[in-house]
């Protein structure tokens, strides 16, 4: 089952966020802060990260900084607010996967954050692709047969 | 053209008049001649008709002056309560906007589980519709009280107007309105603003406008005129302004209505927030212009002018040249 971890200050947005997210088939954990999400994402290994942007203290584009920073794999969604799209904006150039404006329907949040997670599976995919095609490559070159170069040429 | 500078200059020509008859006064004296004191008469009489115009002049001057500070101060008050009022809503909102949010998930998953209760199934249909009706609310609020940023464009005047009535042709084609404008002036005339805050304004506008006229009793079909034109403005430095005007034939805005009509929540409709022509005003303030409304003299209905000051942009020489 993939995990989710639900990031944000306000107590009823973190249980009707986790349990919308819960009901449809999802893990979830929570956190209030960045600090107690950080270390969440190391003990629970969450398979992506829902988070408020607008936080006291470390804030939600902080918080995708650091998570970025410590594993560029692990989507990262924002709830923002109405009217703060040139911060959303500058979100998705940190690296978030995707931002949802708040108040949000149950179906919209669940949408979002499947393709999270199918997304990020592809991307884990593509690396233990990648790497057995370089592999596959290394043994090519010493074998001289060319089946695996085609392959190649399809997973890249 | 007449006012200050000509009572200025007829003040100067009656104090060089005066000085002149001072002189000769004293000729007249040393002479003690009777047609010297005729004409010393009449030079007075001269100068206190010059005096009484310049007075005239200078009294009506000090009218209009007082009408202008007094319009001047009372957009000046409006705009600081508007803002004020606005970051007490911001705040609120704000508030408002994050537990609503999870009512509305909520509301969903009574949704997903009352399938086979169709009685209950609809009370939480109805809580879902009422918090969408309460964002709408809020989303409002939030559109009126931020901070707005003009990113100012050339686009011409027409292209204004025709797309604020573009974006409420379904309420204009129910309500069987005719629009006259904007015309080939107007098309041709270009306004340096940020586009998609006047045309919302705009639209706030016209939308006004339309309700004004379906609510209107009487049979002919309503009309509304678009139209722009191109001034200097009276006050502040005769700077080059651009204005946006919006008739309609409806029955026009009753007095005690006048007064409150920006402010934020005064409504006199059954629908909407009473929020239009507060962002109307706020909107026309972030670009430095300023709003009229008033009932036309000529014939029954209002009239709303948005004036846009054209400091930005040296447009006379390059419109002339294309």
């Amino acid at each position: 089952m993939s995990r989710v971890l639900v990031v944000d200050d306000k107590e009823l947005m973190r249980d009707s966020v986790g349990a919308t997210l819960q009901r449809a088939g999802l893990a979830v954990v929570s956190a209030p802060n960045a600090e107690a999400a950080i270390a969440m994402i190391a003990r629970h290994h969450p398979d992506a990260v829902i988070t408020d942007l607008k936080m006291p203290g470390v804030d939600g584009l902080e918080l995708l900084r650091r998570i970025k920073e410590a594993d560029d794999t692990l989507p990262v969604v924002l709830m923002t607010a109405y009217g703060t799209v040139d911060t959303a904006v500058q979100a998705m150039k940190f690296g978030a996967f995707d931002y949802i404006t708040k108040p949000f329907e149950g179906d919209e949040l669940v949408i979002t954050m499947k393709r999270a997670l199918q997304h990020a599976r592809l991307v884990r995919e593509n690396a233990v692709l990648r790497s057995q095609v370089t592999a596959g490559r290394k043994r090519v070159t010493a074998g001289g047969s060319s089946d695996l170069t085609d392959s190649s040429a399809k997973a890249s | 053209m007449d006012s200050p500078d000509a009572a200025t200059s007829a003040m100067l020509t009656a104090e060089a008049v005066l000085a002149d008859a001072a002189d000769a006064a004293v000729e007249a004296k040393a002479s003690t001649n009777a047609a010297n004191l005729a004409q010393l008469l009449s030079a007075f009489n001269e100068v206190s008709a010059r005096v009484t115009r310049s007075h005239e002049a200078l009294v009506g001057e000090v009218t209009r002056l007082k009408a202008e500070l007094a319009a001047a101060n009372e957009q000046l008050r409006r705009s600081e309560q508007l803002a004020a009022l606005g970051e007490m809503a911001a705040g609120i909102a704000h508030e408002i906007r994050n537990p609503l949010g999870s009512i509305q998930l909520y509301a969903g998953m009574l949704v997903e589980d009352l399938g086979d209760r169709p009685a209950q199934l609809e009370i939480a249909e109805k809580i879902g519709r009422a918090v969408r009706g309460l964002n709408g609310i809020v989303n409002d609020v939030l559109a009126f009280s931020r901070e707005i940023k003009v990113r100012p464009v050339e686009i011409s005047a027409g292209e204004l107007l025709n797309g604020a009535v573009e974006s409420c042709m379904a309420l204009v084609e129910e309500a069987e309105i005719v629009v006259d404008g904007p015309d080939e002036n107007a098309w041709k005339m270009m306004v340096c603003c940020d586009p998609a805050l006047i045309r919302l304004a705009l639209t706030n506008i016209v939308r006004n406008a339309v309700e004004a006229l379906a609510e209107s009793e009487h049979g002919d079909r309503g009309l509304i005129v678009l139209a722009a034109e191109a001034h200097r403005s009276r006050s502040s430095g005769r700077e080059p302004v651009v204005r946006l005007v919006v008739r309609d034939t409806g029955p026009g805005v009753p007095d005690d209505v006048l007064g409150r009509m920006f402010n934020p929540f005064f409504t006199t409709r059954q629908t909407g927030t009473g929020l239009g022509l507060a962002i109307v005003h706020r909107i026309v303030d972030a670009h430095d212009g300023d709003i009229a409304i008033h009932n036309r003299e000529e014939a029954p209905g209002a009239e709303v002018e948005v004036t846009l000051p054209q400091r930005f942009t040296q447009r006379d020489d390059r419109e002339n040249m294309a």
